[in-house]
């Protein structure tokens, strides 16, 4: 439709209305920490609080290991689903998809009903904890680096690649991973705006992780709660629009992203 | 001429797809996959599989027998657990203490009586049981705790013998014996033998020194032959595999309250979430806005539906919770306090607001895909053959579309019924959603039946599992449409 | 007054701060007659798909009238104009049938059933396709899906039927045999038709007649013998079948004497130009013939190659300023020339085309 619709433009004013209210008020509720005037006191109040950086240092470190682990999971796997068993492709792609079918709450559950007694006493470790996150982030990471190898042709690519006399390492390293460069950051980055803002896990795991803090300052502070969603959606901003400018022009589709 | 007849054979199956790879090749291919698979198998498989086999395992109960004094002089059970014996075999006890190794089932021979239909009873009611049992000595009470002044001492009387799943007539015939270890005749009269459920026994009656006592169930038939010192009523529940968990879930009010309150929040962010979801993703894509429009939108949807969770909790508390911006603009623009007029972000309707935070942009997100499959020679073929921009929507572009605004809602109901965190922030475990009852679970808050646990988390999981595949099957639609 | 005038249409489209006005249809005159069937051949971008979309009001011309028997229908909407149009990509409808595919402009007038399913039957019959009203678009081929998308634009008798390059998405083999298809139909229901295609060979076998186009401009109209052997432009002459091209300076033009190189050759009409004057003369391949011949001019020069097309033999000549392509039908006695043999090329003087223009 050429006509540009007054109703397009209504839908959409009240699109804008109903997503930049919250956090319109959200910010000026975080600046009401001192009475009369507006300022912030409350980000003074977080950023110098040092469960914030402990607790945000945890929820990096946890974001590190996923990403590291999400990686070097995913990326061969998918590759060689590719590459040499594309008929196993269905089970690989419906085993990424667990998170979507066995909510968070739920598989943390059975994780700790199966894990938490001897011989498999894994809450001492954040092994338990690093594993569901890599759980959480298998759907993006996966889709990612799928889509990413078929843009590329993978099979081609190798095969061309082989005949022109390069081996295994040197396809990987030289010809692959250059060309998911893209898709791969796309996915890191998603993974790293789920995993900072994780609560669900963390706090039934129970880890320090930035989650479990907010709730904490939920209960007990009026206003920093405010403060830290704010920071909590400049981030989440921060990353998404990393991805989008990364993957400018790559042919990468949205990404779906679901709630925890 | 045989090396060019296999030639020509070879030849003739050329066309067919290329040939499989000898059996090692492919063995060794899966092996790449292997770490994966680990991976699933113990983080994902193995978790879920013990949901639903944890969910079918039933709970044994615990039997304790209480003198006058209310002190308990023994107990059967302890470990939640019938440590032997099972349909028409009864547990028998060899002697110590209520720990499993000191329960056995029925030896096989030597058995006494018989039952409502005339089978022989496999135990030994109202005798010594099949292996001798080591007589107790006295010992330390079996609780820790310190005896009340003229209260029998602990395993006096014992709990001898138990038909927790009745006789081979009949699962509901059970059957309990006691067993008087003392030398001297006890009166049982405010004597209580009872399970803290539906087994709750005043015992009456003499039990001779060294002797048995035997009570059986509904009436005197249990054990046909035998006649019983005393009838009582309630079931010995039984371990093992039993749907018990789900017909207790279905029972319980509140745990069907927070189903229907969890599919109430869904379906409602499900439906209203893809409405305006799909008008926004038509007007940013088909809306003739420009470009750049499209863009933001597409990526702030991104952003919002990753925002979910507690800072959204924490947003929405900020804008309409009690003290929020827009509860104070509206009280002091129009004089009234919604939250005494009945609104609440905390209920049903208030949390549809909230969850509609992440369900629209999820909507967009999915649906913009779709919108832009719609080719723009369709509505040209339809215009040109008469149709105007209505019958076009009804004829063409709504059928088209429905796949996937199907699977999309489907989707967003999915995504809503798994959500956590969002819930929790704002009151804890006091909202009543099945997954906060389920993370409740974790925490300690105890339903006391884990199978009962174990069932709430599979009732989700059969939910989501319906979505997904409701989901999967309209996009295989959606996709053969397209082609 | 023709069936389908196209009055002085023009269409501009503003591009956009960066490319300013494009425009795509420069003074567009055009008459159709009933029952004819014009081809729209041009190189992409040439403007004949906006025209055409201009027919079928999908596009609205910045000036400029199309009347319709007489009916002034420029500023009427697309679904009142009562034409019928094949898409390039089909454009059929997934989530339905064949049969409904073809019945949905007689549902839109809510044609009652009876005559719907007889008429749905009828188009069936006529692209020859009576077995297959219950499929669905995704389970036919390219070709069989473009016959379908015929019928559905025929199904409601339109007055004007419009073709945009509907057999580009398809084989060589299959685009042959529907073009005839299509021609057959046509001129079985005498529907006056608009084709668009750059495929020159697709225009020149269905057409009455041939408008070809370059750059939102009218290069010629005629049938398709004239636009062929008379080209008006160097344009057309280039674009319509292979061509070559030489240089030549006049040695005498009112006996039509022009000089090449050192050699002399003479075409049939006086050439117009003074003497020394540069002209371009065209030669078409296939009026090329090896070897001197009495009463011909000729020309020599060396082989450069030669490639075998089947029924066809082209054989290019290196003249020194110019390569001569000549194309010899094919016979199984032909003994072919080799590469870099010394070849003299002979042609009749009314086989040159004489264009003035430098």
């Amino acid at each position: 439709m050429k006509r540009a619709n007054v109703w397009s433009w209504v839908i959409v004013f009240i699109g804008l209305v109903y997503f930049f209210l919250p956090l319109v008020a959200t910010f000026l509720f975080s600046m009401r920490a001192e009475l009369g005037h507006l300022g912030f006191s409350a980000y003074r109040y977080v950023f110098s609080d040092p469960g914030f950086a402990s607790n945000f240092g945890y929820s990096l470190r946890w974001a590190v290991l996923t990403i590291i682990a999400s990686l070097l999971l995913v990326v061969p796997t998918v590759y060689w689903v590719h590459l040499r068993v594309p008929h196993l492709r269905p089970v690989v792609e419906f085993l990424s998809l667990f998170p979507f079918v066995v909510p968070a709450v739920v598989l943390a559950f059975g994780l700790i009903k199966t894990y938490c007694c001897p011989p498999f006493a894994l809450k001492v470790s954040p092994a338990l904890l690093i594993a569901a996150y890599v759980i959480l982030s298998l759907p993006y990471m996966f889709r990612s680096v799928d889509a990413g190898l078929r843009a590329i042709d993978v099979r081609t690519l190798t095969e061309a690649a082989q005949s022109l006399g390069a081996g295994w390492i040197t396809v990987l390293f030289r010809v692959i991973f250059p060309n998911l460069r893209v898709a791969i950051l796309s996915g890191v980055f998603l993974t790293f705006a789920i995993v900072i803002g994780e609560f669900t896990f963390a706090s039934l795991f129970a880890w320090p992780a930035f989650g479990p803090y907010m709730v904490l300052m939920g209960q007990s502070r009026a206003y920093e709660p405010a403060a830290l969603s704010v920071v909590s959606f400049i981030l989440t901003w921060a990353s998404i629009g990393v991805i989008q400018w990364v993957g400018r022009g790559a042919p990468g589709g949205a990404q779906v992203a679901g709630v925890r | 001429m045989s090396a060019s007849r296999s030639r020509t054979e070879r030849l003739g199956k050329g066309d067919a797809p290329r040939a499989r790879p000898p059996v090692r090749a492919l063995s060794w291919a899966w092996l790449g996959l292997l770490p994966f698979f680990l991976f699933a198998l113990a983080f994902l498989i193995l978790p879920s599989a013990s949901i639903v086999f944890k969910s079918f395992q039933g709970l044994a109960e615990t039997v304790f027998l209480k003198d006058p004094s209310r002190d308990v002089v023994d107990s059967a059970g302890l470990s939640r657990q019938w440590a032997a014996g099972g349909r028409g075999v009864s547990m028998e006890r060899r002697g110590g203490n209520d720990a499993a190794v000191n329960w056995g089932a029925f030896a096989g021979s030597g058995g006494v009586g018989h039952d409502a239909e005339g089978n022989p009873i496999a135990g030994t009611p109202g005798e010594a049981n099949s292996i001798a049992s080591v007589t107790p000595q006295a010992s330390p009470t079996p609780d820790g705790q310190p005896r009340r002044e003229g209260s029998y001492p602990p395993r006096s009387v014992l709990i001898n013998e138990l038909a927790w799943s009745g006789t081979e007539a009949s699962a509901a015939a059970e059957w309990i014996e006691l067993f008087n270890t003392t030398t001297a005749d006890i009166d049982l009269a405010g004597w209580t033998l009872s399970d803290g459920n539906d087994i709750q026994i005043d015992l009456a009656g003499t039990i001779p020194a060294g002797g048995y006592f035997l009570l059986e169930r509904g009436d005197d038939t249990p054990i046909a032959d035998i006649p019983a010192d005393q009838i009582y009523s309630g079931a010995l529940r039984d371990g093992g595999l039993t749907l018990d968990n789900f017909t207790e879930l279905l029972s319980r009010r509140d745990l069907m309250r927070s189903y229907q309150a969890s599919i109430s929040i869904s379906l409602i962010t499900a439906l209203g979430g893809g409405l305006f979801g799909f008008l926004l993703a038509y007007a940013v894509i088909l809306g003739g806005l420009p470009k750049g429009v499209r863009t933001f939108m597409v990526t702030f949807s991104g952003v919002a539906s990753n925002f979910a969770g507690v800072p959204l909790a924490f947003a929405f508390m900020s804008t309409l919770g009690q003290m929020g911006l827009i509860t104070r603009a509206i009280n002091s623009l129009l004089d009234t306090n919604i939250y005494m007029a009945g609104f609440s972000i905390y209920n049903i309707w208030g949390l549809s607001i909230v969850y509609m935070y992440f369900q629209f942009p999820l909507m967009v997100l999915v649906m913009a895909p779709a919108l832009d499959g719609l080719r723009r020679e369709w509505r040209e073929a339809a215009e040109n053959l008469g149709g105007t921009a209505w019958q076009y929507w009804r004829h063409v572009a709504l059928p088209i579309l429905m796949p996937s605004l199907l699977g999309a809602m489907i989707l967003l109901f999915g995504n809503s019924f798994g959500a956590y965190a969002t819930a929790y922030a704002f009151a804890g475990s006091r909202i009543n959603l099945v997954t906060i009852v389920i993370g409740g679970q974790i925490t300690g808050e105890a339903l006391f039946n884990p199978g009962l646990g174990n069932a709430l988390a599979l009732g989700m999981v059969v939910v989501m599992a319906v979505c997904m595949a409701g989901y999967a099957a309209t996009q295989r639609r959606a996709a053969r449409w397209m082609r | 007054m023709a069936y389908l005038d196209l009055i002085d249409i023009s269409k501009d489209f503003s591009g956009g701060r960066a490319q300013g006005t494009t425009v795509a249809v420069k003074d567009f005159n055009l008459s159709i007659e009933r029952g004819e069937l014009v081809s729209f051949l041009g190189p992409s971008g040439c403007g004949k798909t906006t025209t055409l979309r201009m027919v079928a009001g999908f596009e609205t011309p910045s000036r400029g009238a199309i009347k319709l028997n007489g009916e002034d229908i420029s500023r009427r909407p697309p679904n009142q104009r009562h034409v019928g149009m094949v898409f390039q990509a089909y454009a059929l409808f997934p989530n339905m049938t064949v049969a409904d595919n073809i019945g949905f402009g007689l549902r839109i007038a809510k044609k009652p059933k009876e005559e719907m399913r007889n008429r749905v039957d009828e188009m069936l019959g006529l692209i020859r396709m009576p077995e297959l009203g219950d499929r669905y678009p995704y389970q036919l081929s390219g070709g069989q899906q473009q016959r379908v998308a015929l019928a559905r634009a025929l199904a409601v008798q339109p007055a004007v039927l419009l073709l945009d390059e509907p057999l580009s998405a398809l084989d060589a083999k299959i685009r042959v045999e529907l073009r005839s298809e299509i021609r057959r139909i046509q001129q079985q229901l005498g529907i006056t038709t608009i084709y668009v295609t750059h495929d020159q060979e697709e225009a020149l076998s269905i057409s009455d007649r041939v408008v070809v186009m370059n750059a939102g401009m009218t290069e010629q109209v005629g049938k398709p013998f004239e636009i062929y052997n008379y080209p008006a432009t160097s344009f057309v002459a280039s674009f319509v079948g292979t061509l070559n091209q030489l240089r030549c300076t006049v040695a005498d033009a009112e006996k039509g004497k022009l000089a090449y190189d050192s050699q002399q050759f003479t075409t049939s009409s006086p050439v117009r130009g003074a003497r020394g004057a540069t002209v371009t003369v065209m030669l078409r391949p296939e009026e090329l013939r090896f070897g001197a011949q009495e009463g011909e001019n000729s020309l020599t020069g060396k082989v450069e190659t030669v490639t075998f097309l089947g029924a066809i033999v082209r054989i290019r000549v290196n003249m020194g300023t110019a390569l001569v392509i000549v194309d010899a039908l094919n016979e199984r006695t032909l003994k072919l020339p080799e590469v870099g043999q010394t070849q003299t090329v002979s042609f009749p003087p009314h086989a040159c085309w004489v264009m003035t223009e430098a």
